[in-house]
């Protein structure tokens, strides 16, 4: 089950609320905001008091003045958008740690695992009013289990006022609200008003494959959100800095290899910090400072982002290879200017290799390396060789540290005989010759020379497999002279001697 | 010493014993390990006579550690000794270049078999898994060292386990010396063990990326002579007799 819950800020009018945060007068008077300067331009956006007095966005600006003469009409400013945005976005930093901002008035807030900050999301909800409010900016709240559904929560509260919509409960509240809400290009949106759909809860009774099936690229979109599943990546804003790490050496590196291991590992351990906010980076600086007290500096570029040091390690491998270093390396400092966020097809690309996308971006190889990995589980106990088989490791949903706690159960006892301490399994096992001349027993080992045995046991009889593959077999534990002991039997229907594994 | 004051971090002022002190058990944790406080915490494997070969009652954490011996020696006993006490604790990997593991016999060793994960880097298995891909870590037409060497690289940098086995019984070659060392890098900062599994007088680790190598003979009635041959954490030349049935 998902348990990741996101709040959605929503302050509406954006651009005219820009406006009013510089000028608080403007408050509370009829106010649209245009594109251009041009008489003909359209608006886009009108606030509540200018719609109340018959004003409406389909109308240019000399239409709007005409309808209502004391409309104020602004030209919108993006930059101061941005700023704004910016401004807000770090007020509510203050409140989650992860904030998604899209410059136009929402914000997405990470509210999960947030219980032990605040007493219940609704708490959550008041702290995102007032903070936002303590700017003069009106404000809807909505906290759901995807940004979808929280946005859609925002959008219909009213102002200042947030809604709660419980997990797994997104189907259930978007079942009476009009199709308008979806994000769906303006044709999707005519296709559904020619159908007569007008609810988004009647998009659930069609088959997903009717849906994309007559809608296209959107049609599975639509179902999925209908049906209240969101799989938007969540990309919150983080600070870009430069990152930088220092190793200085005891003892001066002068091989190019080792130059390489250490950067390596520097940029592991810093790609490690990046993939938690989900970033890349597409060069990486090396300064090698040497004994000579000279520095020398390697600046290493890929053509796209990579969160993968072994791209960078290959250019830079093959950027050492062209160069001769004056001196032994005392020092090395390896910096990232500038961290952005993997884009899009990248992180696609993992989701579709397997695992949730957040753990695919977070341990990247951890996937790589669980894939090949295998425990034994008990499989067919009639032959030793069919006793186990390897099957998938099932490991928790985290990663966990292996510092765990003491076994509580008893330790397993310790097998008391001789027989299988210690045995390697030798496949397949090779065939063998046993000779008993004047009462001596010779056995062929595996360099192929014939070692008088000292001890022997068995035989063991072994035998079935009569529904699939039969086998019927003398089994003997056989020790050399030199204290050599092989696990050897007697193949009935082969009549040959083979020694299949060794006491080690 | 002229290497240690070219370096920015260390003034003359700063060549305090203690400074110097802090400075290698940072880069070389086994130079200082009589005194520093780290190898307190070992791996201990329950048998009294092994533990004590370490000063720390115990394997350190940390180390690559070598186990060899000749054919039948009792190298593979005293490797499964070992890993009964540390699956108590967490959980192994075990690189199987040879596909001749066989869990049965370690389980009647004291292993706890569901703390063992089994890696083929040569691709060898036994069963109908014998088509299952190997251990290659995303890396195009790598050779099985360097794909099982990354891989347990990785899985200590992911907590996957706690102690990886390298079984290179009848394996020619020599493991890569840079990857060898990352890899120790790697061990030392999860304080975790590497324990590799070789024939004897084979040349695979080179003698420097190990900090203990000990050889081991069969004794009389089932016990193993082990002695260590080589070491950075213990002494050199101390013997012990462990006893397979304590």
């Amino acid at each position: 089950m998902n348990n990741c819950r996101y709040a959605c800020a929503v302050i509406p009018d954006f651009p005219a609320a820009v406006w009013i945060y510089q000028d608080p007068m403007l408050a509370n008077r009829p106010m649209a905001i245009a594109e251009t300067e041009k008489a003909a331009s359209p608006l886009v956006v009108c606030t509540a008091e200018a719609l109340r007095d018959g004003v409406t966005t389909v109308m240019t600006a000399a239409q709007a003045h005409s309808r209502c003469p004391d409309l104020i009409i602004k030209l919108r400013d993006h930059q101061k958008e941005t700023e704004l945005s910016g401004l807000i976005l770090k007020k509510l930093q203050t409140l989650s740690p992860l904030v998604e901002s899209d410059t136009k008035g929402i914000f997405s807030l990470d509210a999960s695992g947030l219980r032990f900050i605040y007493r219940d999301e609704a708490e959550f909800g008041e702290k995102i009013i007032a903070t936002i409010n303590t700017l003069g900016l009106p404000v809807r709240i909505g906290i759901a289990g995807n940004k979808f559904t929280a946005h859609v929560a925002a959008i219909s509260s009213p102002l200042s006022r947030y809604t709660i919509v419980p997990s797994g409960s997104e189907q259930e509240f978007l079942t009476n609200l009009p199709v308008e809400h979806l994000p769906l290009a303006e044709e999707t949106h005519d296709k559904l008003r020619d159908l007569g759909l007008k609810k988004i809860g009647q998009l659930t009774v069609f088959p997903a494959n009717e849906i994309t099936e007559r809608f296209g690229a959107e049609g599975a979109l639509l179902s999925q959100l209908a049906a209240g599943i969101d799989r938007s990546f969540f990309l919150p804003d983080t600070p870009v800095e430069p990152i930088s790490q220092t190793i200085p050496f005891i003892f001066s590196i002068a091989d190019s290899g080792m130059l390489i291991a250490h950067t390596e590992q520097l940029l592991a351990d810093m790609f490690h910090h990046l993939q938690r906010s989900g970033q890349a980076y597409t060069t990486f600086t090396l300064i090698c400072r040497l004994e000579d007290k000279s520095t020398i500096p390697f600046a290493i570029t890929l053509d796209r982002p990579s969160a993968a040091p072994t791209l960078f390690i290959r250019q830079l491998r093959l950027t050492l290879e062209k160069t001769v270093l004056p001196s032994p390396v005392t020092e090395i400092t390896v910096t990232i200017p500038e961290p952005i966020p993997l884009i899009m097809e990248q992180t696609e690309l993992q989701r579709k290799a397997g695992g949730s996308v957040s753990r695919a971006q977070k341990f990247p190889s951890a996937l790589k390396i669980q894939s090949s990995m295998y425990t034994p589980e008990i499989h067919e106990t009639h032959l030793p060789e069919t006793a186990f088989r390897l099957a998938p490791v099932r490991f928790p949903q985290r990663a966990r540290k292996y510092e765990i706690s003491e076994h509580q159960q008893p330790r397993p006892q310790t097998f008391t005989g001789h027989a299988v301490t210690g045995l390697r399994l030798l496949h397949p096992p090779f065939a063998s010759k046993v000779v008993t001349e004047r009462g001596r027993t010779l056995l062929w080992t595996a360099v192929k020379q014939p070692q008088p045995v000292a001890r022997k046991q068995g035989p063991w009889k072994l035998s079935g497999g009569w529904w699939s593959g039969p086998f019927d077999r003398f089994y003997y534990e056989m020790q050399t002279v030199d204290r050599q002991c092989y696990l050897v039997y007697f193949d009935r229907l082969m009549s040959q001697w083979f020694v299949q594994g060794v006491f080690d | 010493m002229a290497d240690m004051e070219s370096t920015s971090q260390v003034t003359p002022g700063d060549l305090s014993p203690d400074n110097l002190k802090n400075l290698l058990a940072r880069k070389w944790p086994e130079a200082v390990y009589s005194e520093s406080s780290w190898v307190e915490a070992a791996f201990v494997t329950g048998h009294p006579a092994f533990d004590s070969l370490f000063p720390a009652t115990g394997i350190p954490y940390g180390q690559l550690i070598e186990i060899t011996g000749d054919i039948a020696s009792g190298k593979t006993s005293l490797l499964f000794l070992l890993l009964s006490g540390i699956t108590r604790k967490g959980t192994v990997a075990y690189l199987d270049f040879s596909g001749s593991f066989f869990p049965a016999a370690t389980t009647a060793c004291g292993v706890d078999i569901k703390r063992v994960i089994v890696l083929h880097p040569n691709g060898q298995t036994h069963n109908e898994t014998a088509s299952r891909p190997t251990a290659n870590c995303g890396a195009p037409s790598s050779s099985p060292f360097t794909n099982a060497l990354r891989s347990a690289e990785l899985i200590f940098r992911h907590h996957l386990a706690c102690c990886v086995v390298f079984d290179l019984i009848g394996e020619r070659g020599q493991l890569p010396l840079t990857l060898l060392h990352r890899l120790r890098m790697q061990t030392v900062r999860a304080k975790a063990l590497v324990i590799f599994l070789t024939e004897y007088q084979s040349s695979l680790i080179p003698a420097s990326t190990t900090s203990l190598k000990l050889h081991v003979e069969r004794g009389e009635s089932g016990s193993l002579n082990v002695s260590v041959v080589r070491s950075r954490i213990s002494q050199e030349g101390i013997k012990a007799e462990v006893r397979l049935h304590e």
